[in-house]
């Protein structure tokens, strides 16, 4: 088995951290072999965030091509370069595109999940920071990636102990949306 | 052993912890800066100390300070605070001083770019300073080597009495990946060597059989002398081309001699290839999956990765490589480590084959390279 995951946003809306939080629990709860190479720009918020990672059952596996190209799951929380990100998308790739910075129609035969992620984190839980989490817990739902209790655990190892609330409940509603 | 999920740049802090680093002295520059960020965090619950100096000029002296009452110290930069450590690192080799200096690489030359990786630095590491000197350099692929060359560097600086040049890139410092951390007494952590004969005796810089002097450190009642100047037995200031001669002899011969232990390469495929494809860092990172692809569609190559760039063991990499016709050597500069291999490659046809990108080299870009001189 190998996994291509891209995760594409801008700084500021946590795509480093989804990286780190799926390499952890891949790596570590399900003794996958994981990589990430995250490309960012100098600025602190604002340009483009991109983290390429694999997942894979073997080291072997893992530790060739380390840059997504055939992504089993692309998760955008920002429209950059959309056009040429989705035509890395196959037919069977799960795409998920937060809506909120997207108005325009998307084209794509792959499987497109596209919902205003941030501006549900702002209504349900009055937090549009944790949208990341909220798209996480799409994720989660619709690919079965990771267990979400995993998750949970990832969440309680990366982020100090006053974070973890907001995080788990996100990653819920993401969940509870449908598959 | 227990599984993490780290980058780069902390599987050499981690690494450093176990080694048994207790004084880290660094200014911050990109992309080494998350490396001592890291270490701020860490270090002190382990009874180390990080300190943030002026300068990297006083951060390699203060290591070497810290070195010298009896620490194991470290310190990490990028290309052009390395630039300012040059003096300092000479300093290190002639007062034969363990030190580990991580150099995350950039692109340059000056200020360059700084988020973004290239091997432009090689000669760098190898030859930064005034003197005739060797010092090991050791270039990692990936978050674990990372983390096993860095118990290494350490391992070597001690054995030593040197400097340990770890040369990594932006590429793999901030590549994050599995890493099988180790604990106490799983590996092997060596400790430098320490005066036998009593203190009326003691004769600073008198070497052993492995070449490498005893090292008495300030506070333990040996008479301690960090002499920076062309230096006898007993670390006293002498003028002559005799003790000249011994001097950088010794300093030379003790890395020399050390070369099996110090010297790592990896073959893939090689016994039975008519090319070999030679390459490190990052770099190497994707030569290796072209080499698997060619292979899979019946081409004779393979594939021999240095792990240690200097000192070479010539004779080892003699043996791999004379008995392939060709031998091409990949880099992500204009042919550094290319121009050693061409000279020791013997009978075979050496080629260099530069991928030069400040992004992480492409399949494409590393198959046109290879493919053109097979």
């Amino acid at each position: 088995m190998r996994h291509e995951i891209l995760i594409v946003g801008r700084g500021g809306q946590g795509v480093l951290l989804l990286g780190r939080l799926i390499g952890l629990v891949a790596s570590k709860y399900m003794n996958y072999y994981t990589s990430g190479t995250e490309h960012y720009a100098s600025e602190t918020r604002g340009g483009e965030s991109r983290v390429d990672m694999v997942i894979a059952d073997s080291l072997e596996e893992a530790f060739n091509f380390v840059s997504v190209t055939n992504p089993h799951i692309m998760i955008l929380l920002y429209p950059y370069n959309l056009d040429s990100y989705l035509k890395l998308a196959q037919r069977e790739t799960f795409v998920f595109l937060d809506k909120t910075f997207h108005q325009g129609e998307v084209r794509t035969e792959a499987k497109l999940y596209a919902h205003e992620y941030t501006r549900l984190a702002e209504r349900l839980l009055n937090n549009p920071r944790v949208a990341n989490m909220l798209l996480l817990g799409h994720v989660v739902k619709v690919t079965n990636l990771l267990p979400l209790d995993y998750v949970k655990m990832g969440i309680a190892e990366l982020l100090d102990k006053r974070y973890h609330e907001a995080n788990f409940k996100a990653l819920e509603a993401g969940f509870n949306l449908p598959a | 052993m227990r599984r993490e999920f780290l980058s780069g740049n902390r599987a050499i802090a981690e690494a450093a912890i176990l080694s048994g680093l207790k004084f880290y002295a660094g200014y911050p520059i990109t992309p080494a800066s998350d490396l001592m960020e890291y270490l701020a965090e860490k270090l002190p619950s382990y009874g180390g100390i990080v300190v943030q100096f002026e300068d990297e000029i006083a951060s390699i002296n203060a290591a070497i300070g810290a070195s010298w009452a009896g620490v194991k110290a470290m310190t990490a930069t990028s290309g052009p605070g390395f630039s300012l450590m040059a003096e300092g690192v000479s300093l290190a080799v002639a007062t034969e001083t363990p030190v580990v200096v991580v150099d995350i690489m950039r692109a340059g030359p000056s200020t360059g770019i700084p988020t973004k990786a290239t091997q432009s630095d090689v000669y760098q590491a190898r030859w930064l300073a005034h003197g005739d000197y060797t010092i090991p350099v050791f270039a990692p692929w990936s978050v674990q080597d990372c983390y096993d060359m860095t118990i290494k560097s350490f391992n070597v600086a001690e054995k030593f009495r040197t400097p340990v040049v770890l040369l990594s890139d932006a590429n793999i410092a901030h590549m994050w990946e599995t890493l099988y951390v180790r604990e106490p007494g799983e590996v092997e952590i060596i400790e430098r060597k320490k005066p036998s004969v009593p203190p009326e005796e003691y004769r600073p810089y008198q070497p052993g059989l492995d070449l490498v002097p005893p090292m008495a450190v300030f506070g333990e009642g040996y008479k301690v002398i960090v002499e920076s100047l062309v230096h006898d037995e007993l670390g006293y200031y002498r003028q002559d081309s005799v003790t000249y001669r011994e001097m950088i002899a010794r300093l030379n011969e003790k890395i020399r001699r050390g070369v099996g232990y110090i010297y790592e390469q990896e073959e893939y495929w090689v016994e039975d290839s008519d090319a070999v494809v030679v390459a490190y860092g990052s770099t190497a990172r994707m030569v290796y999956p072209v080499v698997k692809a060619l292979r899979q569609k019946g081409a004779r190559v393979g594939f021999l990765r240095l792990k240690t760039l200097w000192p070479l063991d010539e004779e080892r990499l003699w043996r791999a490589l004379s008995r392939a016709g060709k031998v091409i050597v990949v880099e992500n500069n204009t042919g550094r480590v290319y121009l050693d291999v061409a000279r020791i490659a013997g009978s075979a046809r050496t080629f260099f084959s530069p991928v030069i990108t400040v992004d992480p080299p492409k399949f494409n870009e590393v198959m046109e390279a290879v493919a053109r001189w097979l």
